[in-house]
Formats: structure tokens, sequence, C-alpha cells
């Protein structure tokens, strides 16, 4: 054992977070070399000698402080309630809605060319090739993020679900979605800007964590036309730790 | 729970939020601060910040970590802005103000703060964390947002760094 593993674990035992594995292999090791014996003692040492240091008991002005400071505020926000979207079912389009369906995609065949084409790299417009273009438009049900984090676009044909996340936090982003269903299948996951970080499934469950700011465009597959899906998506905040941007259910009215 | 009490309109249960941290984040930031006035403005300052924010509050984790959290950051930004106009000598609690003054070992406890003064502000917390607050590694990990090993490793390079400083001020055992 070299001198720092035997310091890492002499700490480890000296404040109780030693594995019952490293503390036999300790135990072993210290008998019959009292220099590392002698090292434990001085680790205790320390460690009693910060421990016992008293706590300083705060002036009774802080709480008044406090208590002036909250009652000048207004009450804090009521937790928002889960968000739900609902969507008129599915319905069949007439052939005019096919040929407008047909120039979209013409149209949005045509920018993208136009973006790739001009090499516009960081310049792309998001909005261009995020969360505008959805077919059926009718269907298409927008939401905005707490905290002015973005907006997430929903739309769905048959059991298939997409999202699109206009994404303006500068920071790691969980998006979790749960399908009633039981089931749940990843089929594309698209981003311009940002890091996607890992997607995975388990059973009905998808999450997926990525680096804002970005444009991301998530297809999944639910399994069922009329299948609901709970979708919540949280931030880690460097002050404020993990952060609930987004908490509903997409359902379809029947 | 007195969170979701606190959302639901109940002023009095975010009241007991404060009786249940105010003297550990008041300690934790002054051990970080070395004053008692910062020490005052960052927890002051972290239980506004967490009213004003309670509705982000994610109920997946603890309510301390997140509390803890705002506290620390508070008190490391007053670390920030003091190092930019003070020296640091100056932010040594002294004797006549420091509560190490009516224990035994008085001279030891202001040479602890002393110390922890002059380490980096991380090391700082981690020993803050684990030797005057208490907190296991997993809960350190939890209020940092850092993994445990992260905190193992951070721990141990803050206690060389604590250990050597005492003893070149003659402080061993």
């Amino acid at each position: 054992m070299n001198a720092e593993r035997l310091d890492e674990l002499l700490w480890e035992l000296v404040d109780g977070e030693i594995s019952s594995e490293d503390h036999t292999i300790l135990r072993e090791y210290l008998v019959g070399r009292p220099e590392a014996e002698e090292r434990r003692r001085e680790f205790v040492a320390l460690a009693t000698k910060l421990g016992s240091q008293e706590r300083v008991e705060p002036p009774a002005e802080l709480r008044e402080r406090i208590d002036a400071a909250l009652d000048a505020m207004p009450p804090p926000a009521a937790e928002a309630p889960p968000v739900v979207v609902r969507m008129p079912p599915p319905t069949a389009p007439t052939w005019p809605m096919r040929a407008s369906y047909l120039a979209a995609g013409l149209l949005l065949g045509v920018g993208l060319t136009f973006l790739i084409v001009t090499g516009s790299g960081q310049d792309l417009d998001q909005s261009k090739l995020y969360g505008t273009v959805q077919l059926p438009l009718e269907d298409a049900v927008s939401v905005d993020l707490e905290a002015d984090a973005g907006t997430l676009v929903f739309d769905r044909s048959g059991s298939r679900r997409t999202l699109d996340l206009d994404l303006r936090w500068d920071g790691v982003v969980e998006m979790r979605l749960d399908s009633q269903s039981g089931v749940i299948q990843l089929e594309t996951v698209d981003h311009v800007g940002g890091t996607a970080l890992a997607a995975s499934t388990e059973g009905s469950r998808l999450i997926l964590t990525m680096r804002g700011p970005a444009g991301l465009r998530l297809v999944t597959d639910v399994g069922a036309e009329d299948a609901s899906l709970l979708v919540t998506i949280t931030a880690e905040d460097e002050e404020l730790g993990s952060v609930r941007l987004f908490s509903g259910e997409i359902s379809n009215v029947q | 729970m007195l969170v979701q009490a606190t959302l639901d309109g109940d002023q009095a249960a975010f009241g007991s939020l404060v009786d249940q941290y105010e003297k550990k984040l008041y300690n934790a930031a002054y051990r970080i601060t070395g004053s008692r006035e910062d020490a005052m403005d960052a927890t002051q300052a972290a239980f506004v910040k967490a009213y004003e924010k309670l509705h982000t509050f994610d109920f997946a984790h603890r309510f301390f970590s997140w509390i803890y959290r705002i506290a620390l950051n508070e008190a490391l930004s007053m670390v920030r802005r003091r190092r930019q106009v003070t020296d640091l000598d100056s932010r040594i609690p002294d004797s006549t103000a420091s509560p190490e003054k009516t224990a035994s070992g008085k001279e030891t406890g202001r040479l602890i703060q002393e110390v922890l003064m002059n380490i980096k502000p991380d090391h700082r917390v981690v020993v803050v964390l684990r030797y005057f607050e208490g907190l296991s590694y997993f809960e350190m990990g939890e209020v940092l947002g850092i993994p445990t090993k992260t905190v193992k490793s951070r721990l141990f390079s803050a206690r060389q760094e604590l250990r050597t400083a005492l003893l070149d001020r003659g402080v061993s055992r």
C-alpha cells in the first residue's frame, strides 16, 4: 500500500466512511506498523480538534432581519399545477390538406438545403428547424418553460409523439417522458447547438440528459394512438440545484 | 411537508424551516466568510432566495441540500467580493469577537479559523461541511452537486492543505 492510499483509507476510517472490505485490509496493514498507527492517531486528533470547535450562536437580530425581509415579499408562487395539454384526436387529412402539407414539406426542404449549402453553422436559425413546421399545424401545442428557459412544442401523429424544445437554459437539463401505455420507444433525437449527453429508455420511461442552450427534436412512439405522455424537465442550476422547468401531461381529447 | 405547506399559502410553515436551518446555515457561513456580519448577510440572502424560488424546488431532492447549497453560494460570493477589497488577514475573527475566547483551547480555535481562511474556498467548504456541520460524504455530494468520489478527493486535498498549514503554525496534536 503506498502512502497516499494509506492516508485515504485512514481518513475514511476516521470519518466513519470506510467500507468493511477496506476496513479489513487496513486493520491487517496496521498490525506491526507503528508509524502507520501513529499517523492514524494524528488524523483522529485533527478530526477531533476540528469537530470540537464551538458553534457560533446567530444573533437575535438575524431572525428579525429574515422575518422583515420575508414580510416585505409576496407569498411564493403556488406550485404551478401540472400542465395538461389536450389535443383533438387525429383526423385523416383531406386531399387539399395533403397538398398543403406537400407544399410545406417542399418549402422546408428548400429552406434546409439553403441553410446547409450556405454552411451557416452556428448562425442557423433554430426556429426554422425546430418548432415552427408542425404537421398537422392545428394540432401542435406550445408551452413556455419556467424561468424563461425556453419553449416546448408537442405534436403527435398516431402513436408517434414529437417534442420540439427550444432551450435557452445554459447548462444541464434532464427531460423525462413516461408513457401511460406502458410502452415508449425512442425513434430519433436531433439537436442543434448544445450536447445530447445521454438518451435511454427503460420500460415505459425515457430519460434524455442534454446541455443547453440548444434546439432539440425528439420523436418517440408510445405504442397507442390515445396514450398520454407525462413530461418532466428539470435543470441543474449552480445556485439552486435541481430546478423544475416543466411538468405536464399530454393527452388526446376523445 | 413544510415546503408544500408554504406553497399552499401557509407562511408560518416557512418560519419553521427558518427555525430549523438558521443556526446551521449561519455557522457554515461564518466558518466560510470568517465574519459575523457576512454570515448574517449570507444567511438572510439564502432564506430570501429560497422563499422567492420555492416553486422551482424539485421535490425529488431534500430541502436541506437545496438550502445549504444556496447559503454556501451566498457565502462564497461574499468571500469573492471581499477578497477584492480587503486584506485577508483582516477577515480573521479577532479573539475579542470570537466564540473561542470563552472556550478552553481558544488559541487553537482562533488558529484553526485563521488557517481555514487561508486555504482555497472549495477546500474550506468541504472541511466546514464535514467537520463543522457533520455531513456524510453522500450528503456533501448532494449539497455540492458533485459525485461522492469527487467529495472524497476534494476533502483529501483540503485536509492535506489544512494539516500542513496547522503544522506550520505549531498546531500538531
